[in-house]
This record gives structure tokens, sequence and C-alpha cells, in this order.
């Protein structure tokens, strides 16, 4: 063994630092620069005002909430804004102080039920105090972390409303119209009746420092003009559009690149919105100023018109269902009844289709008549996908055998016993079947003779299909190991879930894929077994990962399917069915097409995942859907193997 | 996936739990000695003994400018290069970081060196350590979830110590096959694959990037915007946070390219990739992307590294 340390270089600041230094890294030592200090509970300013606690910690400075000394007799209670000063240019910081001092003077006349009042200002050596109507309630920001759901159509149009009105005073004060600048769901907040206030006007914007070089800016709420310095009622009116985006959608525009809304439409992630209010929303955040609402009273009156259509002031029933898509001219092509459930998936090979039942049979039916060809009888139900290799068929039984049968005319050429059920599926190379089996093995079985080449002892049952990349077999099992064994049953690697590993692994870029019960999607290091990245969901997982461009589908018992970025592990979207999901979903041009426990087949948008058809049969559908020439085929608890021309 | 790392410390003397030790016997009963032509046919790449001389390591070169216009340093950067080699097996392990600091007075300096360390002990300490410990601790957490969980805590650190300062960083951790790149701002990563493209691996978190994708402007525009300084997301700076973080696959022959804007905003990225190809080295490739920024203006503080992994 050798470790080889090649290089540990710091540059910062111009300075070049050794590998000694790389080495003291290692333990950083707290600096001892501490973050501005904070008023502690029982301080009193300007000999009024006694700090009680700290309600927020911005970047300029802190928010308290204080008790008002000026009302013995009652707890009068006030919110006090600090900011700090960092200035150390005189002229500068004398500067900030002006402009503090006459920003406040204005915001102190202001009276809108809709705004907290202004109580008072004054300035304590580096630090500006703001004395604010103490608000008891909730901003947006938090109620949205609090809460799972949408909130309703009513609800929000309701605040947007309310909001239009304070904008509206706001841009039609006198002399001058203020601009808030700073529309955000943090920034308003939701009194305990239920109203929307206006807090934190821009003031604080005056302390921060002017910069040189690169610039920050970091607000996902703020329009394309904003950038350029430029502020305007209708600026305010886009920042507004911005936060109801946010409020319907749930998606925080601040983890987005700008002006991305239109990519995120309102309706696609809430179908429950009406496309009335999602127009509104749409007209105050285009990009071009001039077609945004010239005035919030113009979006007022949009956001009233909308209500009216919608039915939303005459207090008809908000809820809207989402538009089915259930599209009847989806018929199967054709369909064969067995004698029992097809839980698995089927496999097409030469103009036949193959598909085990749990009647016991393996069946092979003409895949563009769906005409019957033979069945060959096993002693159990069968699950495992049947795989085709030089002219034989390979499948496994509950009945704990490997069958090998010949393609055309379904007679046996040879069967192997394992010592359990077998509900793994054969994977076959390098002239070998490997095959997991409930007696815990994973056995690697010559194809053409059926003799066994070896087995390896793996702990607990393997219902996982193995798969062969390289030199190396990966396969899962149901203590959740999932290992990495060399072609002579050696373990590589292993590497332990928490829970099951039921789904098959795949392969892409020296990644290997694979989910568990324990709720988790895994990228494994395939050469060393390290976890890349984690996806987490709602619930155990057995469905087999499927790969598509830089994207990987799965299904969960949560009932979603899920579309993951391969590289990221980042969501791209998920789609609600009715039940479990246990089969895999699988990609075909631009459609995803997988089944549910809820007994629909659905195919989705590739892109969105929005709903295009689902086909519904009479039973669980729980495997995987092939497609071959155009067709796609799947089976059902209901007894039935299903075509449809897609 | 500790017992892989074992492995490379411990393999005379494997207490790993493998199959073949959970029942020793298993291989010799149950068929692989009875039949072993089925599998020994199978071709097992091993390296033969005398391949150490020539072993397939990272190389890296590096190289750092202040500019031509500007009179301070705002770039931090940060590389780590170590190879774990046993018996029949090299593990490569890289870290590679580039931060381009902004922000008023000190702090754009201050908040990419932060940045920079954080970032770097926290990797180190996370998955480094554990990796080489002879203890063989076992990792809890993904390579991912590390990454991000070291570029929050530079990102915390930064708004504590450098108030209003900010910060680029794009990082790269390589270890095997796999680089995973985590990246916050307008530095770059790029990977040179064995085609000899030049692919970018990375999105900028900036104002004009975000412009031209969306069609207001052209790239052209861009590269000239009086706000193409203006970044949306950057460490140290605005809440929510959160990085872009990707992994990929870094195959032998390809190689990978961390640079700040003062690099490839002056230099086309068809410029850069000849540059790259035909420099006999990454270390010589380095000082010509520099040399070129420089004569080119050299506007901005330039960074780069590159990273090779020979074939």
């Amino acid at each position: 063994m050798l470790a080889i340390i090649d290089i540990g270089l710091f540059i910062t600041g111009g300075t070049t630092l050794d590998n000694h230094r790389t080495t003291q890294n290692l333990d950083p030592i707290e600096t001892p620069r501490k973050p501005s200090d904070q008023l502690q509970p029982g301080v009193t300013l300007i000999n009024r005002y006694s700090i009680l606690n700290v309600v927020g910690v911005g970047g300029m400075g802190a928010v308290y909430c204080a008790r008002d000394l000026h009302f013995p007799n009652v707890m009068k209670r006030v919110a006090v804004k600090e900011m700090v000063n960092i200035v150390r240019d005189q002229n500068l910081h004398d500067t900030i102080v002006h402009n503090f001092e006459r920003e406040a003077n204005i915001l102190a006349t202001l009276n809108h039920p809709s705004i907290p009042r202004i109580y008072d200002y004054f300035t304590e050596d580096d630090r500006c105090y703001l004395i604010i109507e103490f608000i008891e309630g909730k901003d947006l920001e938090v109620i949205l972390m609090e809460s799972k759901d949408f909130f309703t159509e009513a609800q929000v149009v309701n605040w947007a409303i309310e909001l239009c009105d304070v904008l509206s005073y706001l841009h039609n004060n006198k002399p001058e119209p203020i601009i808030f600048r700073d529309i955000k769901p943090s920034n308003i907040m939701i009194n305990q009746q239920g109203h929307a206030l206006l807090v934190d006007f821009g003031i604080a914007k005056t302390f921060q420092v002017g910069q040189k070089g690169t610039m920050i800016g970091t607000e996902g709420y703020s329009p394309p003009e904003q950038y350029k310095g430029e502020a305007s009622q209708r600026a305010d009116l886009y920042a507004l559009g911005a936060t109801l985006h946010h409020l319907l959608t749930r998606r925080d525009p601040r983890m987005e690149p700008p002006f991305s809304f239109e990519e995120r439409k309102i309706r696609s992630i809430n179908p429950n919105i009406s496309s009335e209010l999602e127009a509104v929303v749409y007209t105050a955040l285009r990009y071009d100023p001039n077609e945004r609402y010239p005035s919030a009273d113009l979006m007022k009156e949009a956001l009233l018109a909308s209500a009216k259509k919608t039915g939303l002031l005459h207090k008809l029933p908000a809820a809207m269902k989402p538009l089915s898509h259930e599209a009847s001219e989806v018929s199967p092509l054709w369909k064969f009844e067995c004698e029992d459930e097809i839980r698995g998936t089927p496999t097409v090979f030469g103009g036949s289709i193959f598909i085990g039942a749990y009647d016991n049979n393996m069946y092979a039916l003409d895949s563009t008549s769906g005409e019957f060809i033979w069945k060959y009888a096993t002693d159990g139900g069968i699950v495992t996908k049947p795989t085709a290799y030089e002219g034989n068929l390979y499948f496994g039984s509950e009945d704990q055998r490997l069958y090998c049968i010949n393609l055309r005319s379904g007679q046996e050429i040879w069967s192997y016993y394992s010592n359990g059920p077998i509900r793994s599926s054969p994977f076959i190379a390098e002239g070998h079947v490997f095959i997991g089996s409930d007696d815990a093995y994973l056995h690697a079985i010559n194809a053409l003779s059926g003799r066994r080449a070896w087995r390896a002892d793996a702990g607990a049952p393997i219902r996982s299909t193995p798969l062969l990349v390289g030199d190396y077999v990966y396969f899962g099992t149901e203590q959740g190991d999932l290992f990495c064994i060399d072609l002579r049953g050696n373990v590589k690697w292993r590497f332990k879930a928490k829970r099951a590993i039921t789904s098959s692994p795949v392969h892409a870029n020296g990644i290997i894929y694979v989910c568990s019960v324990d709720t988790l999607m895994y990228a494994l290091d395939a050469k060393s077994g390290y976890i890349i990245w984690r996806f987490r969901m709602t619930k155990a997982s057995i469905s087999t990962p499927f790969i598509s461009d830089n994207f990987i589908f799965t299904g969960s018992v949560d009932s979603s399917i899920y579309c993951v970025d391969l590289h990221s592990a980042k969501e791209i979207w998920n789609y609600t069915t009715d039940n479990q999901v246990t089969g895999s979903p699988i990609t075909y041009q631009d459609s995803v097409y997988c089944g549910s426990v809820d007994g629909n087949m659905y195919c989705l948008e590739f892109r969105t995942g929005r709903l295009r058809w689902k086909f519904q049969t009479e039973g669980p559908i729980t495997g995987t859907p092939i497609i071959a020439n155009n067709i796609l085929y799947f089976g059902s608890n209901d007894h039935k193997l299903y075509a449809i021309v897609l | 996936m500790s017992s892989f790392i074992h492995k490379f410390f411990h393999k005379k003397s494997s207490g790993l739990p493998s199959l073949s030790n959970q029942e020793p016997d298993l291989e010799k009963s149950q068929g692989f000695v009875k039949e072993p032509n089925t599998v020994e046919k199978e071709p097992i790449t091993r390296m033969p003994n005398n391949a150490n001389l020539d072993l397939p390591q990272l190389i890296v070169g590096v190289a750092h400018s202040v500019g031509i216009e500007r009179d301070h340093n705002e770039d931090a950067l940060y590389t780590l290069t170590t190879n774990i080699v046993s018996d029949d097996k090299i593990v490569h392990f890289g870290l590679y970081i580039i931060a381009d600091g902004m922000g008023g007075h000190e702090n754009g300096e201050v908040a990419s060196s932060v940045a920079v360390e954080r970032l770097a002990s926290h990797v180190v300490r996370s998955l480094y350590l554990p990796l080489i410990s002879p203890t063989n601790h076992k990792l809890d957490a993904s390579i991912q979830e590390i990454m991000q969980a070291g570029v929050i805590q530079a990102h915390q650190t930064i708004k504590k110590e450098a108030l209003g300062g900010g910060t680029t960083l794009t990082s790269a951790l390589i270890l095997g096959n796999q680089m995973t790149i985590a990246h916050v701002g307008d530095s770059r990563a790029y990977m040179c694959n064995t085609d000899g493209n030049l692919h970018l691996l990375t999105h900028d978190h900036s104002l004009v990037k975000r412009l031209e994708d969306i069609g207001q402007i052209s790239a052209e525009q861009a590269l000239t915007h009086p706000q193409r300084n203006v970044l949306y997301r950057a460490l140290g700076q605005g809440e929510p946070f959160e990085p872009d973080i990707a992994t990929f696959e870094f195959q032998p022959g390809s190689q990978l390219m961390i640079c700040s804007d003062g690099l490839w905003g002056l230099i086309s990225d068809i410029e850069m990739g000849v540059i790259i190809r035909s420099a006999s080295d990454p270390q010589h490739a380095c000082q010509e992307l520099t040399i070129k920024a420089n004569s080119a203006g050299g506007p901005d503080n330039i960074s780069v590294i590159i990273v090779r992994l020979p074939e």
C-alpha cells in the first residue's frame, strides 16, 4: 500500500501558504471576531423601550420586541428595528444617518390599516432605531414553511386584494409616491384577524454600503428593471405577482433562476387554481413593465373580475377539480386473459410476447394479434420477467425452479432447483444465468447445460434482479445489502441500506442506482460502493429505476412516480397516482409509462410529468410495462395482458 | 463501501464481512472448484506487477494572477491531490476549489478565503480522514451531502465573519472515477473530454446569463453588458441558499478545468480548449491561459486549476 499526498496549496488574498497551513486548517480555530452584538433583554433604550426579546436578525441588525415604559400600567409592546451603521468614513456615516431620519419622517406620516404605525425613531452611537407598532401574527414566509398544503385560491385572492389596496395607498402618496421595492412573503405579516400587512419598509437599504466591482443581487421576487436601479409602481406589482406565484405554487423563486415564473406554470403545479387568477399573476409578472398592470388599482380590479368569473365572490364552492384527461380513445389493440393474476413483466422477442402468471403458466402469445402460441405449466406462480437467450426462454417460479424452455415449441430444455421461491429475474451474460432466490443464494448457472457454476450466500432472500457490468455482478437482498461480487462469487464491496433492497440495480456512467424499502433511492459508485447521492421519497420503494437522457425515473409505495435529475439528484417532477407504485416507469419518445396499484396505466409528459392519458384495468398493476414496435404491453392483477398501440 | 477502503489497508488479513468469509467453504463446496473453467474463462483484468511504475494518477496545474487592472486579489483557491494505491487498484482523491470574492471593503477577500478554508476542512474531515482511517469509519452521508454541508457551512461563516461580503465558489471532488461539482456564482467548471471539446459543467448564477437564457440579450451583448457582474446567487448572500451539486463521470483521458471569470470572460471556450489540448501538461496550460488573459487586458483576478487523468 502506498499513499501519496501530493499538493496542498492555499492561495488567499495574494498569500501562498504551504502544506503546513493546510494541516492546521483541519481544526479551524473560531475567530475572535464576534457578530454584531445584540441587545440583551432588560436593556432600556432612551429610557423608554425595555427590550424583551429578539424577534429576528438580519444583515443590518436585529428586530426586537420591547415594552414601552411610557405606559406603566399596561403591557404595551412595540417592535424595535435596529440598524447598525458599519461605515467608518465620517461623511458617508452622517449621510446614512441623515437619509434614515428623512425616510423615517415620511413613514411616520403613513396611516393605513395594512401598514404598522411608526411611533418613533432615534440614533444611538452607530445604531439607528425605528419604533414600530407590534403586530401579533406571522409573516407569510413562516406560514409557508409551517404549512404543507396549497393555500386556497380564495385565501390568496383576499390577501392579494388587500396588498393591492396598500400599494395603491403608497403609490398615490403626496407629494412623492412611495415605492415599497421589496414585496416578498417575509415582508408581509398576517395578523391574528387574517389580514395582510406590509412590514419592513426598504429603509434598511440605506445602510447597504455602495459596492465596487462585482455586485450581488439575490432577490428572486425582484423585477428585471430593479437590477438597473429603477424602481416604479410596476416594479412593486411584479414583486407582488412573484409573491402570489410563490403562494400558489409553493415554489420559492429564490431557489430558481430570476424571471423563470413562466417556466413554472401555476396550473401545472397546482391545478386547483383558475386560469383567470393565473392570467392575472402572469400579467403582473411580464418582463416588460409596460405590459404589466399600470397601477395597483387596475390589478385589484383584475383580481376582482377573476374572482367574479370563478364564482369566488359569490362564495360558491371554490374547489375545482383538475381537468380529467382520461382519454376514451385509448383502447387496447388486444387483451389476453389467463386464469390468475399477472403481477410480473412481459418480454417481447421475435414476434412473440412471453408472460408469466399466478396460474403457474408461462404463456407465449403472438405480439401483434395476442393469439395464444403455447403455455408451459410450472408448479408455482410466476412473477419473474422471462429472458430470451440463444433460442431459449429463462424464468424462475415460486416452485423454486429456474426453467429453460425452447422459445418456439415451449418444450423444457432443463430446469434447475434452488431451495426457495424465485422472484428475482434472470440476467444472462457470458454464457451464464445469474438469478437470486428466496434461498438467500445468488446462483450462477451455465445457460446451456443448466449446471451450477457457483452460488454465493447473500444471507437473505434475493428478489432483486442481478445486473452484470464489466466483471462484476450487482444485486440487492431483503436484508438491505447491495452486493458487488466478481465473476467467481467473491465480494468486492457491500453496501448496506437500512431496509430491504427489492428493487433491481441499474447502471450508467460508472454509477449503480437502486431503490430501497428505507424510502431512499441511492446512487453508488460502481467501483467502491460509495454513496454519491441519496434521494428521499415519502415511503418505501421496490421499483427498479429507469434511466433516460439525464433523468432517472422511479416509483414508490407513496403512490408517486418520480423524475429526478441523474447528476444532481434534484426532483424534476412527481406525479401522484391513487395507490402504490411498485412497478417501474419506462420512457418512450416523449412520454413516461407507468402502472399503479390503483389499476391504471399512466402516460405522462416526459418533461413535466403532466398526465397525457390513463387506462383503467380491473386490478392492480404491479409489473413494468414494455414497448416493442410502438405497442405498449403490460399485465394486470385482473388476469389480463394488455396491448395498446401508441 | 467501508469494506472497500478497509480492503486497501488490510488486504492480507481481511476481516471484512464478505460472502466468502461468512461461509469459508462455500466456494469449494458449491461448485466453484468443481467447475472452475466456466468462470475462469472470464477475462479478469489485473494490473501486471510492474505497472506501478506508471500509475495513472491525477496531474494538476494551478495558476493565479491579480491581473493587470486590479491591485489586490479577491480570488482564493485550494487544491489537494492524493492517490491511494494498493494491490491492483488506485483510487484518486482530489479536491479543487476556486472562490472569487466580492463586496465592499475587505470583505470580498475575507469571504473567498473563508469559503475555501471552510469547504476544504469540512471535506477533509468528513470524507478524506474517514477514508484513510485504519479504524474503518462508516460514512453516513453521501458525497453530495458532504459537499453541500461544506458549502452551507462556508455560507454561514461568511455571513457571520464577513458581513456584506460574498463570493462565488466552484469546487470539484474527485473520488475514483466520479467527480462531484458544488457550485455557486459565476466561476466555472469545464470538462475537456477525450473528444477534444470543452463542456461547461456549471451554470452561471448571473443576471446576464439569465437574460441571455430567456432571450432578452444576445451572447455578444452578455459579454459587454454593464450588469455582467451581478450575481443572483452567491455565498454569504441571501436566504434560502442552496448550491448546485452534480456528479459526473471523470474518464481517463479527460481534463477538468475550474476558473474564475477573470479567465473565461476574456478567452473564448474554443481558445481555452485549444490551449488545454495542445499544452504538454496541465501546469503549462494554466500558465498559458493566464498569460493570454492578462495580454487581453487582465481586468480582473485570474485563477485556474486544471486536473488531468491520464489514460
